[in-house]
């Protein structure tokens, strides 16, 4: 897992399933996920709305029809451990997984799953986990399950856009 | 007055017993207040009366501000969140405002449960189905949110975001929640802000030295391996400074000119006895002062305490005037005679001044005068019947410096035209700046150093957090009462805000809506049947499940149930601490503060205020309102003052029964008051409270020196003994009070320039005044 803190910027396109129990019917989106380390996440949703999540440093910056909303993720601790499983993650940052979560790893051959159990009461009312997966550097697949059975699946592939950001280019 | 060896020793043992029980009382039960308070002014009107009472004890006493800034910003927000943890686990703070911080979970309930009698919006149309239709559509675009499992339990239960809303509403309104990262203050990356309110008084200031403490070691807990740096400030800090600086400069000035007066005496008296002699009515009646203050009040204030017993070193001149004339080979009690009528008069005299103090506005005045006036009348009476009686044996030597005092009264004589050009010169000073002359700002008087001063006011505008200026007070038999009225003003206000003649306000009906207006909401929920077909009908066609809002229609049926809300709902919470501030009562009525963010045209807003004839209403300009306060009080002072001079030219009058000794007793002590009062203002000083308390001290010791030039005596030894030790007495005094004028802390330092001016110049001035007996003696 190391191996992500060498990675400087990376985009791949995203489709996401996800299952509520208030609604009848799963919700789809589609779009693309941007990392930039050391600390910043962007999430742009492209189908069925445009809206955009951006982690940056200790901000979520939600982005609606031109009009930004910032929270201060220091205000809302548990908001801030469930982004670390994402940002921490992708950094490779283990310490700072540790200190959120339980942290369960298994691998067979290049395949790999890592799984995160909330450590604080507070977040885990609400996540149950968080299971990542994929094969050598690539992540595949993320899956939140939450503490009242509902969850969401998103799958993960290399940008079809072909825009990989990366600092030597324009 | 002559006493056997036996009974000496009998009333030497008496007065050594009564100092003793006093000394006792006063180690065991002496409690030194240091509350700045007690010399401000006291109120006249409401609205002084609050803008005080914030001084001495409100809420805004005891924030500390904490800035920390560094050269790596990304690590800011997480040491401002760790220094507010370990700020809010020593105890010693109840709340730590960190910008970021949320409201606490106890308030989020409260707000929670009334959220549909405290949304502004309710009542409006957020119940109809077609409203309904627009929450339930947006909520189906937040499930959408990756952080959507911490949302969707409020949008069951809250889909038309009343709780938002409410949270919104309750931002402070200096909080621009546009700024960076939703937190307080400018975009400025480098820096995060603190506000830590101590659990303690602004006032109790062995708590605030502990709080600074905490904040320390805090800090340097969790700054390690960083370049971060905190920069402190706010009242507390300013309390802990002065507190300490006064306590240093105390200390070192008294030892200072305590070492410099006791070699003045060692030379002229030639004798460590007679230093010990003469100090002895001194010590005695600083403790009687300080034990008469302390049965009357309780405790006494420690600028009474280090004040009055600077104003006492002036009993040191008793002793000097009663060994300074006695003749070899006489005993005291030999020269009682010639030196005690002069002294008593002076003594008189001087108490009469303090008098007029006694009944003045405030308490650390009055404390001022009763210990001036005990203390002074113990160190006269014990001169008179401890010193005399206790040496029985003759004066064996001259005391020395005699020559040095005839060679400066010869010099005087010479130098006839110096006190007119000194007395036109002050007259035409005082005369050019009378406005200048008087500090009408409370932070004239304050013993804070200007640097901390500064450092504060730009920490606040950075902040946001200045001073709002101008405020409305809104009165109302009952909060219910008021809080009507500030609805009623909510029009008016935000038609200011639109206008751009207003930035923004805060009132406690942003908090918490009256109970009639709760009512009216209350009564424009829908039954749970309405509610349930509406929601029913707004979700056609979306993907909910029937009963996906079953938490929000019981919601809104207990709501319908539920009591108004009232502020004792937020006791002990951030938002009670805030309404606490805004709410103030007075004896029948409930005064509800509405401070005034950023009013740009405070006339127009006036104007339209008065148009609007709202009752209960007023408007205050607190910076007008303080130095109208200030001002008040100088008057007031002066007036004292005025009286004071005038009863003492009386009472001179009668005992004198001279006119021409009269004119050359008050022309002096006038002249060395105009000098008192020109000097500081030469020096650039503003003239301030302690000024002119000090005066009164001057007036003493001008009365004093003229008292004892003035006496008409054929006997050219004791006109040569009268110089002598008005000489004694006014290097000594003068010496302690330059000692003084060099404190770095205005108040001292006003002290001492204007009492050391006064002693010179009334020495000046009473010898020139007489210098026909001067001439006369110094030709024979």
């Amino acid at each position: 897992m190391q191996s992500f803190a060498a990675v400087d910027t990376s985009r791949v396109s995203y489709h996401e399933t996800k299952s509520i129990d208030i609604l009848d019917s799963e919700l789809e989106q589609w779009g693309f996920l941007t990392y930039v380390a050391p600390a910043t996440v962007v999430r742009e949703i492209r189908v069925p709305v445009d809206e955009t999540y951006a982690i940056i440093g200790d901000t979520l910056v939600v982005t609606k029809e031109g009009e930004e909303d910032r929270t201060d993720l220091d205000s809302v601790p548990h908001l801030r451990a469930f982004i670390e499983s994402f940002r921490a993650t992708l950094s490779g940052d283990i310490e700072r997984l540790e200190e959120h979560y339980h942290i369960g790893f298994s691998g067979d051959g290049p395949a790999w799953t890592l799984e995160l159990r909330p450590r604080s009461r507070r977040l885990s009312a609400i996540i149950d986990y968080v299971e990542f997966s994929g094969e050598a550097m690539r992540v595949d697949r993320i899956r939140i399950t939450e503490a009242n059975g509902d969850w969401s699946l998103m799958t993960l592939t290399p940008a079809d856009d072909n825009t990989i950001l990366d600092d030597a280019d324009p | 007055m002559t006493l056997t060896r036996s009974r000496r020793a009998l009333l030497a043992a008496a007065w050594c017993a009564v100092f003793v029980a006093v000394a006792v009382q006063l180690l065991t039960g002496l409690r030194v207040e240091s509350d700045l308070g007690a010399f401000m002014p006291r109120a006249r009107t409401v609205a002084q009366a609050m803008l005080l009472n914030e001084i001495e004890a409100g809420p805004a006493s005891r924030v500390w501000l904490l800035v920390i800034s560094a050269e790596t910003p990304s690590l800011l927000g997480s040491m401002n969140q760790r220094l507010a943890a370990e700020l809010e686990a020593s105890g010693q703070f109840k709340s730590v405002y960190s910008g970021q911080t949320a409201l606490d979970d106890e308030t989020q309930q409260v707000l929670f449960r009334y959220r549909y009698l405290l949304d502004p919006d309710v009542g409006t149309t957020q119940f109809s189905a077609s409203a309904l239709r627009g929450s339930l559509e947006a909520g189906l675009e937040n499930l959408l949110s990756p952080v959507s499992p911490f949302e969707k339990q409020l949008l069951t239960a809250d889909p038309t975001g009343s709780l938002r809303r409410i949270i919104e509403t309750l931002r402070p309104p200096n909080q621009d929640p546009r700024s960076r990262d939703g937190a307080r203050g400018p975009v400025d990356e480098s820096q995060t802000f603190l506000l830590a309110e101590s659990v303690a008084d602004g006032t109790d200031l062995a708590a605030q030295e502990r709080a600074a403490a905490v904040i320390e070691t805090a800090f340097t807990a969790i700054s390690t391996d960083s370049d971060a740096a905190l920069v402190v400030t706010g009242p507390p800090v300013f309390a802990v400074a002065a507190k300490a600086r006064i306590e240093r400069e105390a200390l070192t000035l008294s030892v200072g000119s305590a070492v410099l007066v006791i070699c003045i005496l060692l030379l002229v008296f030639g004798s460590v006895s007679s230093v010990l002699l003469i100090s002895v009515p001194l010590a005695g009646a600083i403790l009687i002062a300080t034990a008469v203050t302390t049965l009357i009040w309780g405790s006494i204030h420690g600028i009474s305490l280090a004040f009055g017993a600077t104003l006492l070193g002036v009993a040191l001149d008793y002793p000097v005037h009663l060994l300074g004339h006695a003749r070899p080979g006489e005993r005291l009690a030999q020269s009682v005679p010639r030196v005690w009528p002069t002294l008593r008069l002076g003594v008189l005299t001087t108490v009469l001044g303090f008098t007029a103090m006694l009944t003045a506005d405030f308490a650390g005045i009055q404390q001022l005068a009763v210990f001036s006036i005990s203390g002074l009348l113990s160190a006269a009476l014990l001169t008179r019947y401890l010193l005399v009686p206790m040496v029985a044996v003759p004066i064996r030597r001259v005391p020395r410096l005699r020559g040095v005092a005839d060679a400066v009264g010869r010099s005087l004589a010479i130098a006839w035209w110096l006190p007119p050009v000194i007395i036109i010169a002050a007259l035409a000073l005082v005369w050019q700046a009378p406005t200048a002359v008087f500090a009408s700002r409370i932070g004239a008087l304050s013993p804070v150093p200007p640097n901390l001063v500064e450092q504060d006011r730009s920490t606040r505008a950075a902040m946001g957090l200045g001073d709002p200026g101008y405020a409305l007070l809104v009165r109302g038999a009952t909060v219910e009462t008021m809080l009507r009225r500030q609805e009623a003003l909510r029009p008016i206000l935000q038609q200011a805000i639109d206008d751009e003649l207003l930035r923004g306000y805060d009132m406690a009906a942003l908090v918490l809506p009256s109970a009639d207006l709760q009512r009216t909401r209350r009564n424009q929920l829908p039954d749970e049947e309405t509610l349930r077909a509406r929601i029913d009908q707004a979700g056609e066609g979306l993907p909910y499940r029937p009963d996906a809002f079953r938490a929000f229609e019981d919601d809104v049926a207990i709501t319908k149930q539920l009591p108004e809300l009232n502020e004792s709902a937020f006791t002990g919470t951030l938002i009670g601490a805030r309404l606490e501030s805004l709410i103030r009562r007075e004896a029948n009525a409930v005064v509800g503060i509405v401070s005034l963010m950023g009013l740009s045209r405070h006339e127009a807003f006036e104007q339209r205020l008065r148009d609007m004839n709202r009752e209960g209403v007023s408007f205050i300009d607190i910076q007008g309102s303080t130095s109208d306060l200030v001002n008040a009080y100088r008057d007031d002072i002066l007036m004292r003052s005025t009286l004071a001079l005038l009863f003492i030219a009386a009472v001179l009058a009668l005992a004198l029964r001279d006119r021409g000794r009269w004119v050359r007793v008050l022309l002096p002590v006038l002249g060395s008051v105009l000098t008192a009062v020109a000097f500081p203002v030469l020096l650039g000083q503003s003239l301030n409270l302690f000024h002119l308390v000090s005066l009164l001290l001057v007036v003493g010791i001008g009365l004093d020196y003229a008292l004892f030039f003035s006496r008409s005596s054929a006997d050219a030894l004791e006109l040569q003994a009268t110089r002598h030790s008005i000489f004694v007495c006014a290097l000594s005094t003068v010496t302690v009070f330059a000692v003084l004028s060099l404190s770095q802390i205005p108040v001292l330092s006003s002290i001492g320039v204007t009492v050391a001016t006064g002693a010179v110049s009334a020495f000046l001035f009473s010898a020139f005044m007489n210098r026909s007996n001067n001439c006369a003696e110094a030709k024979g």
